[in-house]
């Protein structure tokens, strides 16, 4: 557009487009099957002289599969503005899934109590945003900035399949009708026991009681705390000249999700788990409910008469139990020093000598308290894997 | 020019001709049902994973008091005040239903795959998946519908009895009567019957139909369908020399055979024996 004859007469556009599509989209995904689905097996029995190998009927033939299929629409705008300053993209995007395969409970009279089907509907919106410029560039100096931003949102619009209270409630989220793609939900704390201080929640059948059952299928009762997945996210790097010296900082956010915090409640605990600082704030004596929702640990009394209600594991996925994952990080901050050119012409054969300190993941700038230490990029992972280290490297580059 | 248009015709034709073989195969090494062995193998497969003994045990006085504190599953609740269930898991009757459809399943599949295997050895294994196929609907018709009432047209909702496989999402199913199931039941028992075979066919006789097995199986049938001159003809097949009775009333013993000169014994001698 930039080369239309009614902008040849302004001076700070250099360039404008505008960029649009629309278009049907298909997908096979990988993790459903048309054709019937033999495994190999031995059989379960209690002594190896009666075991014999076997094969067993995994998945029925599922004939009516098909693609899952979306009408994606995007509409962008880009634009380079004063001489060449400040680069500028905008994309707003809409897709509307349908025929999404997902799982689905049937009669099981063919053989399959739950079958994957082509009828889950989902939509999805969002934005990506891209500035790049340098605000400031005189003869030694130099600033260039970039930011990006993308913001997403999706609705299944469309799924019969009934998740549990498990599923719903566990740290990867659920999918529910009506809400986002990996929604998280949380069991309602209620009180702790003013005598022994073992949680109560809203339960399965909407009653105060200490036991939750979590195969329940009946999920109204839970609270829908926000996806687990951000609505935002986005980097800011910066990068500062002077002479040969260059400073990076780069900035990384995410906002609009909540998370689970880490399992750490359990009805006994041993030398491997029992340091997690939340118990100093634990429930101890009688009336200490009244200032406090972390439960006490339970002695050995009350650890048989809660036997095989499992308050402990309900507290871990109550509404006690999560935190915003919004954060803004310091990723990266790297401080580098290039040698004189005239400095390496004189020595002959060196071509360039570079000096380097780099740090990763320094510091966590904005986060929710009660993380307490928890990476909140890192919520998902089960307590094997490890968060991101935080390095600093020293580096020198010579090229001849 | 014109040969280039009768050359990109010939091309194509000869080069699809040549694949026909080629696409046949499967491209991975999945499992197939396409010999003996692998017939035997998942009609192995075809006996229902689940029990209804915990699923009737609460429902009859075979109940106990265990205390406060334990009323994790709620399925034993409910049934024992004849409520219905709403659990799936294990236990529950929707497992056993889903459990013995599956192992409907299996058989389906076993004698659909046999009709291509041109092997006379097959035959007991078709019987046995016959004999499973039947026992399956068994177990859900006694368990789902009305019980069948001898002398009556039993004309109540029975249970889909299903001999095809199924390859669509949702199939529609006929529940029909409890008479038709109840024949259908027994069409199936009769055929396996007849070719079921020895029982050195399997390689662990105890886990499958043997004779004595199926010939039991045949015998609880018709008792439940009150034909008793059935009864004695399959259950003589399963003992043939009545009189030996086996004492199992004491389970933290090993069973063991009652003394001869027993007093049980010596009354079943005398009134048993044909």
């Amino acid at each position: 557009m930039a080369n239309e004859h009614f902008f040849d007469d302004n001076t700070w556009l250099n360039q404008l487009a505008v960029r649009g599509s629309y278009g049907l989209m298909a997908s096979m995904p990988s993790t459903a099957s048309s054709s019937v689905i033999f495994y190999n097996m031995t059989t379960n029995r209690p002594y190896t002289d009666e075991m014999e190998s076997a094969i067993y009927l995994s998945a029925l033939e599922n004939s009516d599969l098909t693609w899952e299929k979306a009408y994606v629409t995007n509409i962008g705008v880009d634009l380079v503005l004063f001489n060449r300053r400040l680069d500028f993209s905008f994309d707003y995007w809409w897709r509307s899934s349908f025929d999404l395969i997902d799982r689905i409970r049937t009669s099981g009279i063919g053989g399959q109590g739950t079958k994957s089907a082509n009828y889950a509907d989902m939509k999805n919106e969002g934005f990506d945003i891209a500035v790049s410029g340098t605000p400031v560039r005189i003869k030694d100096f130099s600033w260039r900035s970039t930011f990006t931003m993308g913001y997403s949102k999706s609705k299944i619009t469309k799924a019969e399949y009934k998740p549990n209270i498990y599923n719903l409630t566990r740290s990867n989220g659920g999918n529910i009708e009506g809400y986002p793609v990996n929604s998280l939900f949380s069991i309602v704390f209620d009180h702790l026991d003013p005598n022994t201080g073992i949680p109560y929640f809203i339960d399965h059948e909407g009653n105060v009681s200490d036991y939750v059952y979590f195969q329940s299928t009946t999920t109204k009762y839970l609270k829908y705390e926000r996806q687990v997945d951000p609505k935002y996210t986005g980097g800011w790097s910066n990068t500062f000249r002077y002479k040969n010296l260059s400073l990076n900082v780069f900035l990384t956010f995410q906002g609009d999700n909540k998370i689970r915090l880490n399992p750490v409640f359990k009805e006994s605990y041993s030398d491997l788990d029992a340091f997690s600082s939340t118990f100093l704030d634990r429930w101890v004596d009688r009336g200490d409910e009244q200032y406090t929702t972390v439960p006490s640990i339970v002695d050995a009394m009350n650890q048989s008469a809660i036997s095989g209600r499992y308050p402990y594991n309900s507290y871990n996925l109550s509404t006690e139990r999560v935190a915003s994952g919004g954060f803004l990080r310091v990723k990266t901050i790297s401080l580098s020093y290039s040698l004189p050119s005239d400095l390496l012409r004189k020595s002959g054969f060196l071509s360039n000598v570079t000096f380097t300190a780099a740090g990763s993941n320094l510091w966590l700038l904005i986060a929710d308290k009660k993380l307490n230490g928890q990476d909140p990029e890192f919520y998902n992972t089960g307590g094997v894997a490890q968060p991101l280290a935080r390095q600093i490297t020293f580096a020198v580059n010579i090229g001849f | 020019m014109k040969k280039i248009y009768l050359y990109s015709l010939i091309f194509p034709v000869v080069l699809l001709a040549s694949c026909n073989n080629f696409l046949d195969e499967v491209p991975d090494n999945r499992t197939e049902i396409k010999d003996v062995e692998t017939l035997a193998k998942l009609v192995t497969s075809s006996y229902p994973k689940s029990t209804y003994a915990s699923l009737f045990n609460p429902r009859i006085d075979n109940v106990s008091d265990k205390g406060n504190g334990y009323s994790t599953y709620t399925h034993n609740t409910n049934s024992f005040y004849w409520r219905d269930v709403t659990e799936t898991s294990q236990d529950s009757p929707t497992y056993l239903w889903n459990a013995c459809y599956e192992a409907i399943a299996n058989s389906n599949h076993a004698i659909q795959a046999a009709e291509k295997i041109n092997d006379d050895e097959k035959i007991p294994f078709v019987a046995e998946a016959k004999i499973t196929r039947a026992f399956s609907h068994f177990i859900l018709t006694a368990t789902f519908s009305q019980l069948y009432e001898p002398g009556t047209a039993n004309s109540s909702p029975g249970i889909p009895y299903v001999r095809e496989v199924e390859d669509v999402v949702f199939k529609k199913y006929d529940r029909r009567t409890v008479q038709a199931t109840w024949d259908d039941i027994e069409k199936d028992l009769l055929e396996g019957i007849k070719d079921l075979g020895i029982d050195s066919k399997y390689s662990v006789p105890s886990y499958h139909f043997t004779q004595a097995a199926t010939n039991a199986f045949a015998t609880r049938f018709y008792l439940y369908k009150g034909e008793y001159d059935e009864v004695i003809k399959y259950a003589s097949k399963v003992i043939p020399v009545p009189g030996v009775l086996v004492d199992v009333s004491e389970t933290s013993v090993p069973v063991y055979n009652v003394s001869e000169s027993d007093g049980a014994n010596l009354w079943a001698r005398n009134n048993f024996q044909p």
